[in-house]
């Protein structure tokens, strides 16, 4: 104030009274009072317009619910945004209007409220999930994936722990997507080691698992839920698929005979029954069989696979190996099997089952030859 | 202010202790009551909302609002009319701070009534407007000086402000630039404290949450951006031109001063409002929802064309028309929406454009709030608090500065200068200071000032005198600067002093700087014949001699015809 006389509230001069005016005491409890009074209408009038502000927002949140269920995403919208408006510090608000706009597919603007949410709370597993989607539905698989990942380990209420589940299964469904099988086999075993107890879980775990080529990851988890619960459900056929699919042809008959009896009218349960059946009883290889029956099925596969051979070959130019294994196999058979000439013959069926398996691979569907001559070409697992 | 210990109701503080105590206890009662003002708004608005008024009563509410609202000021409470802002400044400049204690209660029962009912006004510049007025009540109550309570008046306008905009810093930079009209460091202190206290009492009872929520931000920003600021800029500045002069076209011709039946003009544009209400309730009110809705990217780009077009339309006929309410929230609506048009319309027509929309809508804001308020600085740091992030900075400064300019050469009065001339008021801004910069040392040396020659103090005075040669002689005498007339030096000393140093005619001499304002120079010469300019950093070299007649000719003052002579002689 350069030098000025400095602005003052008019006090006694030091050289004056020490006592103060009476009229001070007076101003100073009427501003006191006035305070008070005014302290006391703030709250008042706050009080009812929180109260009134909450109501009004819940029940625009209750609207928008209801216009939810009944599938009328875009006024819920509205109605969120009511609330949100309402309510600006309500994350829930803010995310029940975010996932109504990831319904309406307006990414952007749900992004930016799913922001709001995360910047206060960046461990909400909801926030994190509907954001994963968002960033999925937009190809961004990178982010989606890490938030995928936030909402599998962020928070999320007791009732709203399956969406934990439902967002590991998208992640797993996004990896899927991405050809990375190791991955998905990794998530989804963690999966099923996280949740012992969730049979519908451990059913779809395994289901996903022998979809992504991992059978006997899959059977694993199917046998877990055959031994497990007393009503296993779909487990035991389940578990009959992921054995024949792993080559345990024994196995997977015991796991459809059980699958028949909780189920007769099971006609996949009885369809593999009947494959693997054939198949373990065309099998050369099977353990502590004699000799004369394994003589007897490596001859019993070599005539079945002639035909096959000869009409896959049939027209095509071969070369030296192909007509020598033909030879081979149109050269007539000893009347005594020797050791000598079960294993020659033996090694002739191996032969046999690579070249079908190489070069005349089969049309739609395996058939029980083709299971057994992999099985004999050491080609059990897909 | 003096920091000394002064006794008296509360001995142990000081002067500047118990003053800063003063605003503390005005941003409290402004706090508090802004709170009430908040909640009454709300609470009015959701009353009519409630009740579930067909269409015919949702046109004629606002419109009834309004022009009861103009009555009750017209006939109960005339100190609660007329534009808060403009109030405060003439309380500043004309009244000594005073503010009567019934434009508190009249400003808050008007603007209560009006844009509770749905007048498209903000509710920030009567805040403001009874934040002063509580203020000077209590420096009334509390006998300040008349320097004092021009000082308070602002304190409790920033309070005002602060409150209701929940936005301390923006509060603060308003006041100084549009209300106190300078950068007065004595007042900073208060304004400051008071806007906290206010804004932290708001805080405790309405929440922390502000009044629209800005989406995170951070982008960098590349040349085409830069481009793009720079057309909203410009387009800012044209817009607010296009407001201003719409508001002063229809305060000319329908505000208080014209010759309709009282309220009359404020129940037609309140019913125009409701009108447009039916279809774009957006527009009534602050609007603080739309704005939030388009920080959020919820409308489309030609919806907020629409809104804010309808909004301009609105809010100047409501204003114009002399419905009780600010212009602060209109303003920002009108700043949000322009920048969300091109936010959304730009990307489409260049793709090189692609930003995030919310960048531009609050560009948009600064520039739009430095066209029509004339406060650049207030406009740039009130982007930077509303969305927290410093990305915003650049974006802000080159809005607000294309949109103050661009404004400026389209209309050249400030809507605040417009109301204050209608008022009959003539009132410093600001921007008014900044053009007419005061003179400084320096321009009165860039003349050529006055000759002069320095020696050493024991140089013989023969030799000074000669040496001098009709020009000033200056010498330091143990660090003081001494000098005069060479002329004026004489005659040795009878006592046979010889030496410069101890020459009686020497004069001990105050020095300036290059930099200090001419006036200062000019109150030293009532006491010497000539100002040494010395260097600060080594005070022993003098950079020149400011003389009185350097100082009229700084000025333009042509000599006196009688001094033309004697210099001519």
């Amino acid at each position: 104030m350069n030098g000025e006389p400095p602005p003052a509230i008019s006090v006694p001069r030091a050289d004056g009274p020490l006592v103060p005016a009476p009229i001070w005491w007076g101003r100073i409890l009427l501003v006191a009072l006035g305070m008070v009074a005014l302290w006391l209408a703030a709250t008042s009038l706050a009080g009812e317009y929180h109260r009134r502000q909450q109501a009004r927002a819940l029940a625009a949140m209750e609207t928008g619910q209801a216009l939810v269920e009944s599938g009328r995403a875009e006024p819920a919208a509205a109605a969120f945004r009511t609330a949100v408006a309402l309510e600006p510090g309500q994350a829930s608000y803010r995310l029940a209007l975010a996932r109504a706009l990831v319904a309406l597919e307006r990414y952007d603007e749900a992004e930016r409220y799913l922001q709001d949410v995360l910047l206060v709370d960046a461990t909400s597993g909801d926030a994190n999930l509907a954001r994963a989607r968002i960033q999925r539905a937009r190809g961004r698989f990178g982010d989606a994936e890490a938030s995928y990942y936030r909402a599998i380990h962020g928070r999320w209420s007791s009732e709203d722990e399956p969406s934990r589940v439902r967002a590991r299964l998208e992640l797993i469904d996004l990896l899927g997507g991405t050809a990375d099988g190791e991955r998905v086999r990794a998530e989804l075993t963690q999966l099923a080691t996280a949740f012992p107890g969730d049979q519908p879980l451990l059913l779809r775990v395994g289901r996903q698992l022998l979809d992504s080529g991992f059978p006997e990851e899959a059977a694993r988890v199917f046998r877990t839920v055959s031994d497990r619960f007393t009503d296993p459900g779909a487990a035991p056929a389940g578990l009959a698929e992921a054995l024949l699919a792993a080559g345990d042809y024994e196995g997977a008959a015991a796991a459809a005979r059980r699958a028949l009896l909780a189920d007769p009218d099971d006609q996949a349960s009885a369809t593999r029954l009947a494959l693997a059946t054939t198949v373990d009883g065309l099998d050369p290889n099977k353990p502590r069989l004699p000799a004369s029956e394994r003589a007897a099925r490596v001859r019993r596969l070599l005539e079945l696979a002639r035909p096959r051979i000869e009409a896959c070959w049939t027209g095509r130019s071969l070369g030296a190996e192909q007509l020598g294994l033909r030879a081979r196999l149109d050269a007539p058979r000893p009347a005594s099997v020797t050791p000598r000439v079960l294993d020659e013959e033996a090694a002739l069926l191996e032969a046999v089952a690579r070249a079908v398996s190489t070069s005349c691979p089969s049309g739609s569907g395996e058939t029980a030859l083709d299971l057994a001559l992999r099985r004999v070409a050491g080609g059990a697992r897909r | 202010m003096s920091e000394g210990p002064a006794p008296g109701v509360i001995p142990r503080l000081s002067e500047t202790q118990r003053f800063l105590l003063l605003a503390v206890l005005i941003g409290v009662a402004t706090g508090l009551l802004i709170v009430c003002f908040h909640a009454a708004i709300e609470l009015l608005a959701w009353f009519i909302d409630d009740a579930g008024a067909p269409a015919w009563l949702r046109v004629l509410v606002p419109g009834g609002g309004a022009a009861a609202a103009a009555l009750f000021v017209r006939y109960v409470a005339p100190a609660g009319g007329g534009s808060g802002i403009v109030q405060t400044k003439s309380a500043i400049y004309v009244s000594n701070g005073n503010i009567p204690f019934s434009a508190i209660p009249g400003k808050f029962a008007a603007c209560c009534l009006s844009i509770g009912s749905g007048t498209p006004l903000g509710p920030e510049d009567p805040s403001l407007l009874m934040g002063a007025g509580i203020a000077s009540s209590l420096g009334r109550a509390f006998e300040l000086t008349r320097r004092s309570m021009r000082l308070v008046a602002p304190t409790g306008a920033a309070a005002g402000i602060a409150a209701a905009f929940n936005t301390p810093i923006t509060a603060v930079l308003f006041v100084m630039e549009e209300v106190v009209a300078a950068w007065d460091a004595a007042v900073l202190g208060s304004i400051v404290l008071a806007a906290v206290a206010a804004v932290v009492v708001a805080r405790l009872f309405l929440g922390d949450a502000p009044l629209f929520s800005v989406p995170e931000l951070s982008a960098s920003i590349g040349l085409e951006q830069v481009v793009a600021f720079a057309i909203l800029g410009v387009a800012s500045g044209i817009f607010a031109a296009v407001y201003v002069k719409a508001i002063a076209a229809v305060r000319n011709r329908f505000g208080e001063h014209s010759r309709l039946i009282p309220g009359l003009a404020p129940l037609a544009a309140g019913a125009a409002a409701g009108v447009v209400g039916l279809w774009m309730p957006e527009v009534l009110g602050p609007g603080y929802r739309a704005m939030d809705a388009a920080l959020h990217s919820q409308y489309p780009w030609t919806t907020m064309a629409m809104l804010g077009g309808a909004k301009l339309i609105v809010a100047a006929l409501a204003f114009g028309a002399g419905s009780p309410g600010g212009l602060f929230a209109p303003t920002l609506f009108l700043g949000v929406m322009l920048g969300g048009v091109l936010g959304g319309l730009g990307p489409e027509v260049v793709p090189a454009l692609d930003w995030p929309a919310v960048g531009f809508v609050l560009a948009g804001v600064s520039g739009v709030f430095a066209g029509v308020f004339r406060a650049p600085m207030t406009a740039v740091f009130m982007v930077f608090e509303l969305s927290g992030s410093s990305a915003m900075i650049v974006p802000a400064m080159i809005t607000a500065t294309l949109g103050f300019l661009v404004a400026r050469r389209l209309h050249h009065r400030s809507l605040l200068d417009l109301v204050a001339d209608e008022e009959g008021a003539v009132l410093p801004s600001a921007r008014q200071q900044r053009e007419e910069e005061p003179l400084r040392v320096e321009q009165a040396l860039g003349r050529g000032g006055s000759a002069f020659v320095v020696l050493p103090p024991e140089t013989p005075l023969d030799a000074a005198r000669q040496a001098g040669d009709g020009r000033i002689v200056l010498t330091m005498v143990d660090g003081a600067w001494r000098g005069a007339e060479a002329h004026a030096l004489g005659e040795p000393r009878s006592d046979g002093a010889a030496m410069l140093g101890s020459a009686s005619a020497l004069d001990g001499l105050a020095i300036a700087h290059l930099d200090e304002p001419l006036d200062a120079v000019l109150r030293r010469l009532a006491r010497q014949p000539f100002v040494p300019i010395v260097s600060r950093l080594d005070p022993a070299r003098v950079e020149g001699v400011v003389s009185l007649r350097d100082v009229h000719a700084a000025y333009g003052i042509q000599p006196e015809p009688a001094e033309r002579h004697q210099r001519r002689e």
